[in-house]
């Protein structure tokens, strides 16, 4: 039974940093800012469970495993916001992608924001 | 389980290199805070390992902390951006 834990957990050690190398080469090969974003994200939730994951089969005792636990949640809750707000930024500092968007739904709340600062 | 600690370890190691390569030649402010975020992911996933190689339980706070202040970090510097342009 311990050996098939240590199995899995070793499994989901090799494929946490494995992805973490492959998102590292995607911000290499990705063209531009966005795509760059979304390739970042990946890492940051689904690289951290995969380890983490694998360093609470190994760890002994609850207190740990709760504390790992808590940590995967707060990650699953905090990257996709701070991606978000990573991106919305770089849409308001005028970076654009290498080809143009399809829908830029931002377009309307920018506009919409500067009218409201030139009424004021 | 030494091995698989070597082998996480260089992978990891690769990954962060090429990450605080892409943080150093990157044009803007945005993707410079996309690679900072990512090498924390990749500290994150260090710990891990070395969580499960060591048994060293009290690093289990370190990953909840650093995970809160990478948060803290990104959206800090997503403000900024917004208020000062890239």
């Amino acid at each position: 039974m311990s050996a098939v834990v240590e199995v899995i957990a070793a499994v989901l050690l090799l494929t946490g940093s494995a992805l973490a190398l492959v998102a590292a080469v995607g911000l290499f090969r990705m063209p531009d800012t966005y795509s760059r974003i979304h390739v970042a994200t990946k890492p940051a939730t689904l690289a951290v469970v995969c380890t983490v994951g694998g360093a609470m089969l190994e760890v002994p005792g609850l207190s740990p495993t709760t504390k790992l636990l808590l940590a995967v949640a707060l990650q699953f809750w905090t990257a996709p916001v701070a991606s978000h707000m990573i991106g919305r930024a770089a849409h308001a500092a005028n970076i654009r992608p290498d080809e143009p968007f399809v829908i830029d739904e931002l377009a309307d709340v920018e506009s919409a924001t500067e009218a409201t600062v030139d009424d004021a | 389980m030494t091995g698989v600690a070597v082998a996480c370890g260089v992978m990891l190691a690769i990954a962060g290199v090429l990450t605080t390569a892409h943080v150093l030649r990157s044009q803007n402010l945005a993707d410079r805070a996309i690679g900072i975020d990512m090498l924390v992911a990749i500290v994150l996933n260090g710990l891990a390992v070395a969580i499960a190689v060591t048994q060293d339980t009290l690093v289990a706070a370190l990953v909840l902390i650093i995970g809160l202040l990478a948060f803290l970090g990104s959206v800090t510097i997503a403000r900024h951006i917004e208020e000062r342009g890239p």
